[in-house]
């Protein structure tokens, strides 16, 4: 069953974005450009939605903005 | 291009160092041969020393073209194995173990692992997205595993280590020679963030920093690199298992990533208009390369902060 979004956020904040404050993950439009997203912190990210979801699709679902911002993973996140 | 330039350069810093001569760490790729046939030419070849640093995954050919260049450039080879200084910073038996983990099957005397990337998610996400793949030693990958992604950053912190201990040894060789460290880092990679930090980005001076790879190639033609180093297929010779070109970094045209990088760095990205980009990059989409030029941005800040100082 697809978790609600409150527990996906409290992992990806957590398991990916442990560096920072979360207001201000919260808050970025560009989590890339702000150098809060790397490579290995999509994979992260996909490890976690599918995890979330049970969907293993979510990773073949997955576009190039949707790692944009948390906004953006929340919108993709609601799409599965 | 012939070289008389980066010859004459080559002698100046050389000499402006105050060092002897040069030393070249050779992988037996067509980069460190063009170097070493560089310094041959600029300081005499009795003032160059050719490093070959072998470990437990470079391939037996390699050997064949590391002796090739030297003797081309008619350098004397240092030959140090940096197999058990890998092992005695990490046990190979704890990466066999890590990888177990997935593939119980897993058996380091007769299979081999390699980190590629995904070439569809990263196509589709514009993002490296990395994955452990697994096959018969020597053969080709047969197996993708799904790491997680702290042992994915161990496997990759794991062969790092590599490019780093090869630094180590080169300063450690020059050093007791009197020679400058010359790296063999082309211009496409140091612009693009292809390298290890403090690994093979690290030298005194770097002849070929600022050539594309197709103007390395030209001048491997000028200087007499030996055909079969001109025509041998690039490898990263890291693993013991097959890799092309696809499967490592971005497998995009360096020209495209180094341009998507100079505009990150000079802020135009958001506002740039990709699309003749993207027709040069088949499957790739103006948002996905917009997307790798942010990361690339990310990937140099890193590479190019060092030892940051607070100065109040």
């Amino acid at each position: 069953m697809k978790a609600m979004w409150s527990d996906v956020e409290d992992e990806l904040l957590e398991r990916v974005f442990y560096a920072h404050e979360d207001t201000v993950v919260r808050d970025s439009e560009n989590l890339a450009q702000a150098g809060m997203l790397d490579s290995l912190s999509i994979v992260a990210i996909l490890d976690i939605l599918v995890e979330m979801t049970g969907n293993e699709d979510a990773m073949m679902r997955a576009g190039s903005s949707d790692f944009r911002s948390l906004a953006s993973i929340h919108a993709f996140y609601q799409s599965l | 291009m012939t070289g008389g330039g980066v010859s004459d350069w080559i002698a100046s810093e050389i000499h402006r160092l105050g060092k002897k001569g040069a030393l070249v760490q050779l992988s037996g790729g067509v980069d460190s041969s063009t170097v070493l046939m560089l310094c041959a030419r600029a300081l005499g070849p009795e003032n160059v020393t050719a490093l070959y640093l072998p470990d437990t995954a470079t391939s037996p050919e390699t050997h064949a073209f590391v002796l090739s260049a030297a003797d081309a450039a008619g350098v004397q080879v240092v030959e140090r194995s940096i197999a058990a200084t890998i092992e005695s910073q990490q046990p190979s038996v704890e990466i066999d173990e890590l990888i177990r983990k997935y593939a119980p099957e897993y058996d380091s005397a007769t299979h081999a692992y390699a980190i590629n990337i995904s070439q569809g998610l990263t196509r589709q996400l514009g993002a490296l997205v990395y994955q452990a793949v697994i096959g018969p030693r020597r053969g080709q990958p047969e197996r993708v595993l799904r790491l997680s992604v702290d042992d994915l950053r161990r496997l990759i912190a794991y062969q790092n280590r590599k490019q780093r201990t090869r630094m180590l040894f080169a300063y450690a060789e020059a050093e007791a020679r009197n020679l400058a460290v010359v790296g063999a880092s082309n211009g496409d990679e140091l612009d693009s963030g292809f390298v290890v930090k403090y690994g093979d980005d690290a030298a005194d001076i770097c002849p070929i920093g600022g050539m594309s790879k197709s103007q390395v190639y030209e001048l491997a033609e000028a200087v007499g690199v030996p055909r079969e180093i001109i025509a041998r297929p690039p490898t990263t010779d890291t693993y013991q298992l097959a890799q092309t070109q696809s499967d490592y970094y971005y497998a995009l045209p360096a020209a495209v990533l180094t341009e998507l990088a100079a505009r990150a760095e000079s802020g135009e990205l958001d506002a740039a208009d990709l699309s003749g980009l993207a027709a040069q990059c088949p499957g790739w989409s103006v948002d996905a390369l917009r997307q790798v030029g942010t990361g690339l941005a990310a990937t140099l800040r890193y590479q190019h902060t060092r030892s940051l100082r607070f100065r109040g």
